[in-house]
């Protein structure tokens, strides 16, 4: 029985602390974030620091982005031809597989794996900048570190998240086309056909959009937990850790708060 | 009597529960060698980083040139860090950055040189630290003593008038200590003010001015540096003879 008690109040404890830090760490990314938005209109601007970060974090991530989007492709292709065969809706595959990539599945598992890439990856080189004390050589050099290092990486986020997105898109529907013309013997062009013409515009909006709020949280996110970073090599990988854990999470979160809203605003329209 | 350059007044710092500095009251003079001593955890860093402004002391003001830079944002303390110049223990370069790179990054930052002019200074800069040459490598292509002479070489190109060493000499062979040494007297000699931290003794002694002994939170002992080596205050003795913390 006191054993118990004894277990119970640890956890309890541990649990209240652990929400402490939660409610810490997200006032922290909101003041990060203030601060950039203040500082990204003010000179002077690291045009060409934005422009290596482009090339670092987005255009670096296309290939595992890319492997994703045609793996999801392929494989919902070949799922739903399987299961729609049965009640002889084969021909409905196109449409249903590029509405699910374009609206869903191209954003998110994107965004997931950027998450994963480029969020780690910022924790990891700004942590380490701090532990080995170049973030104070930034500022006792004169210069700001939210300028010269969050701006062009939450920038670069910001824009590269869509542009990878919309990459994804079309190699997710080139996979499913291939797998279509295979297994199902759907024809490309028909699959093509019918996948452009089932789709709207607002179908491409709903998925595109969300992707800017999600490079965000991937960028504010990564820069917070690597400006945070205390203690060593451990801290690094700690905060390492906790970026991916944090945005992965924040991206799931904002997915479906974005979607519901997307979801309001359709139903008003119809 | 001249103004002091800085002006420590009051200053207390908290880290939680932890009194790091309890009142201190010290002065600067313009283009003396000062040494903070004391104590692993006696709070030498933490002053040496709030006189340029990398931790705000919780009370207390730090008058630099008159002007109080406790009150400074960080885009306010720009010109001051302009004119004070910092030395980290570990060099603090760039490790995506050359050298060169990593000279030439304040005087970018902070200047409208050409890209001539620039090489020029960064050339000059190293030769100034016995590193003529190594323009073109990178950070972990030196060796930690080299990596610190570069830092000096950073800190002093935009010529300021203070530079702060955080332990400049602790861990490195005799020659590299001697390389530091030799350009802070060097410095000095230009007029620049320096500030050291350090447990090297025998660092202290071969240059210094004036010693400030920091032990529980205060300035407990503050003479020239044959004043405090001659010390009778048996606490002081005993530190700088490695027989007390």
């Amino acid at each position: 029985m006191e054993k118990t008690k004894q277990l119970l109040n640890h956890t309890s404890r541990r649990s209240v602390s652990a929400m402490f830090r939660a409610v810490e760490s997200f006032g922290g990314a909101m003041n990060l974030t203030y601060a950039t938005a203040r500082a990204l209109f003010k000179r002077p601007f690291y045009f060409r620091l934005f422009l290596d970060q482009c090339y670092q974090l987005g255009f670096k991530s296309l290939s595992l982005t890319s492997i994703t989007a045609l793996s999801t492709g392929m494989v919902m292709t070949l799922q739903f031809g399987l299961g729609l065969e049965r009640f002889g809706g084969k021909l409905y595959v196109p449409k249903i597989v590029g509405l699910s990539i374009l609206r869903e599945l191209g954003p998110i598992l994107t965004c997931l794996m950027l998450a994963g890439r480029v969020g780690s990856g910022i924790a990891a080189e700004i942590g380490s900048m701090k532990v080995t004390q170049q973030i104070d050589a930034i500022r006792a050099l004169g210069t700001d570190p939210i300028k010269r290092i969050v701006i062009p990486r939450v920038l670069a986020m910001f824009i590269l998240a869509p542009m990878c997105t919309l990459f994804a898109d079309i190699v997710g529907i080139f996979g499913g086309i291939f797998i279509a013309s295979i297994e199902l013997n759907i024809p490309a062009s028909f699959y093509f056909h019918e996948a452009l013409v089932g789709l709207r515009m607002v179908d491409f909006l709903v998925g595109i959009s969300k992707t800017f709020v999600f490079g965000l949280i991937i960028g504010i996110t990564g820069c917070y937990f690597g400006l945070q970073t205390e203690g060593g090599t451990q801290g690094v990988g700690q905060s390492t850790t906790r970026a991916v854990v944090t945005s992965s999470s924040l991206v799931v979160i904002a997915d479906f708060i974005l979607t519901k809203v997307w979801w309001i605003y359709e139903r008003g329209l119809q | 009597m001249k103004k002091p350059l800085i002006e420590v007044e009051g200053v207390s710092k908290f880290f939680g529960d932890k009194v790091v500095h309890d009142g201190i009251d010290l002065d600067i003079r313009k283009g003396e060698i000062l040494t903070l001593m004391g104590g692993s955890g006696s709070g030498k860093s933490v002053l040496l980083r709030s006189l340029i402004g990398l931790e705000k002391p919780d009370k207390g003001k730090i008058l630099f040139d008159g002007q109080d830079i406790t009150k400074l944002g960080e885009e306010q303390l720009v010109d001051v860090r302009k004119r004070i110049a910092y030395c980290f223990q570990y060099g603090a370069l760039f490790d995506s950055l050359t050298i060169a790179e990593n000279l030439a990054y304040p005087l970018r930052e902070h200047t409208k040189l050409t890209d001539g002019e620039i090489s020029e200074r960064v050339h000059a800069a190293l030769e100034q630290v016995g590193l003529g040459g190594s323009e073109e490598l990178l950070p972990s292509d030196l060796s930690g003593g080299m990596q610190r002479r570069v830092g000096v070489a950073r800190a002093i190109i935009l010529k300021p008038e203070v530079i702060l060493y955080d332990e400049p000499t602790t861990g490195l062979d005799p020659y590299n200590t001697r390389q530091i040494l030799r350009i802070v007297l060097d410095l000095k000699k230009q007029g620049v003010t320096s500030v050291l931290v350090t447990h090297d003794m025998s660092s202290i002694f071969a240059v210094t001015d004036r010693v400030a002994f920091l032990k529980k939170g205060k300035i407990a002992a503050l003479g020239t540096a044959e004043e405090i080596r001659d010390t009778k205050n048996a606490e002081l003795k005993g530190f700088i003879l490695g027989e007390t913390m």
